[in-house]
C-alpha cells in the first residue's frame, strides 16, 4: 500500500528534462528528497503535490487521482520560502488556513477544526506563539508554525520543500524529529526535500537522490548512500557509516 | 494594538482571523444610515432631520420632497455606491495581486474611464449625461482588457499584470491630456473636460443610479464568494492551489468583477483617487478580518467615506468648487498616516 504514487514520472527542467522516474512513499515513511541546486527536487515536489502537471506519467494518491479539493484533504504542501504579505497574520489565524480544504465556503471553524489547530500547534511547540504575529518570530519559530499549517491540515501526506533551509542546526534536527513523530503516529507519510546528508539519515525512513535527470538512488540511508553515490549525485567525496547511536559523515 | 473590534477575547476565536467582524459591520451600518440621513438634510438650503425623515417617507412640504427625493438622495445613494464599489474592489485586489499598494485604479481601468468621457465630451457637440458615461464604461473595460492581454504575454503574473496596468493607465492619461490640450482651445469645452477629470457628483440623479446599480451590486456580491480564496492567497499562489482553492478561477473572476464595478463607478462620477487604497488599509490596520468581512466592512466604509465626502461638498458648494475626491484624500491620508504611526512594531 502506498500513499503516494509517482509512476514513470518525466517532468521539464528548462532545457533539461527529470525523469522517467518511479517514487512511492508509504504510509508511516518519511523520505528525504537529496541532490543538488537545480537537480529537480523542487519541480518534483510540485508534482508531487498537485501543484503541478508531470509531463509525461502518473500521479496517485491512495491509488487515486483526487480532483483539487479532495486532494487538499490528502496532500499538505509546504513551498520552500512560503511567505504571507498579510503581515499582521498571528500564528493561529496561519494554522487555521490550514483547515480551508474541511471547511465550507460559509462555515467558521467548528470544534474538530480547533481541536485540529490545538493539537498541530502542540506538535511544533508553538502553542505559546498562538497571538504572535508571524513578522515578530525568530526563522525557526515561524517555520515550525508554517509546517504547523500543514500538519493541521489533517493530510495524510506531507510534502515539504526545505523546512530547514533557514535553520541553525538544533533546529533543523528539532523540526525533522517532529515531522517523524507526526509521521509515526498518525500512519501519514512525508516527503521532505533537505540539503544535509546527515539530517537525511538520521530523520528519513528512505532517501531518494535526484541527479542528471535520474532518480540515481533510492533506499534507506546507510544502504544507498555509498561514497560514489555521495560523489556522483552530491558531489560529495565522503562516506557515511552509523558509530553505536549516531551517524557520522566522514569527509575527504 | 488595541483593536477597533472587541472580538479578541478570552473565547477560541472562530473565525480565519481572530476578529469577529458583526460588531465592526453593526458600527459601520449604523453610521453609514446617520450619514445618509444627515446627507439627505445638508444642502443649500438645509432642512432639520424631522423634515428629512419625513420628506423621505413621503410626508412634509411637496417642494421638500421633491429637492430631498429627487436631488439629494440619488446623489447621496450615487456616493454611497460608488464609494463602496471602489473600497471593496480595492480590497480585493489588493488580495489577488498580494500588493498592499493595488486600488482599482490599477489596471488601467479608471484612466480608460477617463479617456473615455474626455473623448465624448470633445468630440460630440451636445454630449449627454447619457454618451459620456457609456463611451467612459466601455473605454474603462477596453483598458483593462487590454491590461491583461498584454499582461499574458507577459507571463500573466501579478506583477505583469501590475505592469501592464501602469502601462495603459500611462498611455490613457497621455492621451487624455492630449485631448484636454485641444479641447482648452474653448473656455468652456475645456472646463467641462477639467470638471470630468476631476470627478464628481453634480447634477446626477435616479437615471445615473439605476444605470451604475446592477453592475456595482452583483458584481460587488460576487467578489464576496471569493473571500475563502482571497484568504488562502495570503499565502501564495502554490500553497492556495495546494489547500484547495481553484487559484486561476479566482483571479479571472475578480478581475472581471472589480473591473466591471469600478468602470461603471469611474463611468459615473468620474475618478476618485483614495478611496479603493485607504479603506482597506484603515480596516485592516484597525481589526483583523477574513476577506469576506474585509470586503463588506470596505464596502460600507468607503459608501461613508464618500457620503461624507460629498456631503461636504454640497455643504460648502456656495463658498467653493470641491470635489469628494479631494475631500476623501483629505480626511483619509492624515486618518490612514495615524493609523499608521499608532501602530507599535510587535
Amino acid at each position: 500500500m502506498s500513499l503516494l504514487a509517482l509512476e514513470d514520472v518525466e517532468l521539464a527542467l528548462g532545457p533539461r528534462r527529470l525523469g522517467p522516474l518511479s517514487l512511492h512513499v508509504a504510509p508511516g515513511e518519511v523520505v528525504a528528497l537529496l541532490g543538488r541546486n537545480g537537480a529537480g527536487k523542487t519541480s518534483l515536489l510540485r508534482v508531487a503535490a498537485g501543484v503541478a502537471a508531470p509531463r509525461a506519467g502518473r500521479v496517485t494518491v491512495q491509488h487515486a487521482t483526487p480532483d483539487r479539493r479532495a486532494r487538499a484533504r490528502l496532500v499538505a504542501y509546504l513551498p520552500q520560502a512560503e511567505t504571507s504579505v498579510e503581515t499582521d497574520l498571528c500564528v493561529r489565524e496561519l494554522i487555521a488556513l490550514g483547515r480551508l480544504p474541511h471547511l465550507g465556503e460559509l462555515a467558521p471553524l467548528g470544534p474538530p477544526d480547533l481541536r485540529a489547530i490545538e493539537r498541530a500547534a502542540e506538535e511544533l511547540a508553538v502553542t505559546a506563539l498562538l497571538d504572535r504575529p508571524l513578522a515578530s518570530l525568530s526563522a525557526g519559530e515561524r517555520q515550525r508554525a508554517h509546517v504547523a499549517r500543514c500538519f493541521a491540515q489533517e493530510a495524510r501526506l506531507l510534502v515539504l520543500d526545505e523546512p530547514t533551509a533557514a535553520l541553525d542546526p538544533v533546529h533543523a534536527a528539532d523540526l525533522l524529529a517532529r515531522v517523524r513523530v507526526h509521521s509515526r503516529a498518525g500512519e501519514h507519510g512525508a516527503l521532505v526535500v533537505v540539503h544535509d546528508v546527515l539530517l537525511a539519515a538520521r530523520y528519513a525512513d528512505r532517501v531518494a537522490l535526484l541527479a542528471e535527470g535520474a532518480l540515481l538512488a533510492c533506499g534507506p540511508p546507510l544502504e544507498v548512500l555509498s561514497p560514489a553515490v555521495l560523489e556522483q549525485g552530491l558531489g560529495l567525496r565522503a562516506s557515511l557509516a552509523r558509530e553505536d547511536d549516531a551517524f557520522v559523515l566522514r569527509v575527504r | 494594538m488595541p483593536r477597533l473590534t472587541a472580538a479578541r477575547g478570552p473565547a477560541t476565536p472562530r473565525g480565519l482571523r481572530s476578529s469577529s467582524p458583526v460588531l465592526l459591520l453593526s458600527v459601520l451600518a449604523l453610521l453609514l444610515a446617520a450619514a445618509v440621513l444627515g446627507a439627505c438634510a445638508v444642502g443649500t438650503e438645509p432642512f432639520p432631520l424631522g423634515t428629512t425623515v419625513s420628506a423621505l417617507l413621503g410626508g412634509a412640504e411637496p417642494w421638500q420632497r421633491a429637492v430631498v427625493l429627487d436631488v439629494r438622495l440619488p446623489r447621496v445613494l450615487i456616493a454611497a455606491l460608488g464609494g463602496a464599489g471602489l473600497a471593496l474592489s480595492g480590497a480585493a485586489l489588493q488580495g489577488l495581486l498580494q500588493n498592499p499598494l493595488a486600488d482599482p485604479s490599477v489596471l488601467g481601468v479608471s484612466s480608460g474611464a477617463t479617456l473615455g468621457a474626455v473623448l465624448a465630451l470633445y468630440l460630440v457637440p451636445v454630449a449627454s449625461l447619457v454618451i459620456v458615461p457609456a463611451a467612459s464604461f466601455v473605454f474603462a473595460i477596453g483598458a483593462v482588457a487590454l491590461t491583461v492581454r498584454l499582461a499574458r504575454a507577459g507571463g500573466a503574473s501579478g506583477t505583469s499584470l501590475l505592469l501592464a496596468g501602469v502601462a495603459v493607465a500611462s498611455a490613457g492619461s497621455a492621451l487624455t491630456s492630449f485631448v484636454l490640450s485641444l479641447s482648452l482651445a474653448e473656455w468652456e469645452l475645456g472646463m467641462q473636460v477639467l470638471s470630468w477629470m476631476m470627478g464628481g457628483l453634480e447634477g446626477r440623479s435616479w437615471p445615473h443610479l439605476f444605470a451604475m446599480a446592477p453592475p456595482v451590486v452583483i458584481g460587488s456580491l460576487a467578489c464576496l464568494r471569493h473571500g475563502r480564496d482571497l484568504d488562502a492567497l495570503a499565502l501564495g499562489e502554490e500553497t492556495a492551489a495546494s489547500l484547495g482553492r481553484d487559484v486561476g478561477a479566482a483571479r479571472r473572476a475578480l478581475l472581471v468583477l472589480t473591473s466591471l464595478v469600478t468602470a461603471a463607478v469611474a463611468s459615473t462620477i468620474g475618478s476618485v483617487a483614495f478611496v479603493g487604497l485607504v479603506v482597506p488599509h484603515a480596516l485592516r490596520l484597525g481589526a483583523r478580518l477574513s476577506y469576506r468581512a474585509l470586503l463588506g466592512a470596505s464596502a460600507i466604509g468607503g459608501a461613508l467615506l464618500l457620503v461624507l465626502s460629498d456631503t461636504l461638498c454640497r455643504a460648502l458648494a456656495s463658498e467653493v468648487d470641491l470635489r469628494p475626491g479631494t475631500i476623501s484624500s483629505a480626511i483619509g491620508a492624515p486618518f490612514f498616516l495615524w493609523l499608521l504611526v499608532r501602530r507599535k512594531p510587535a
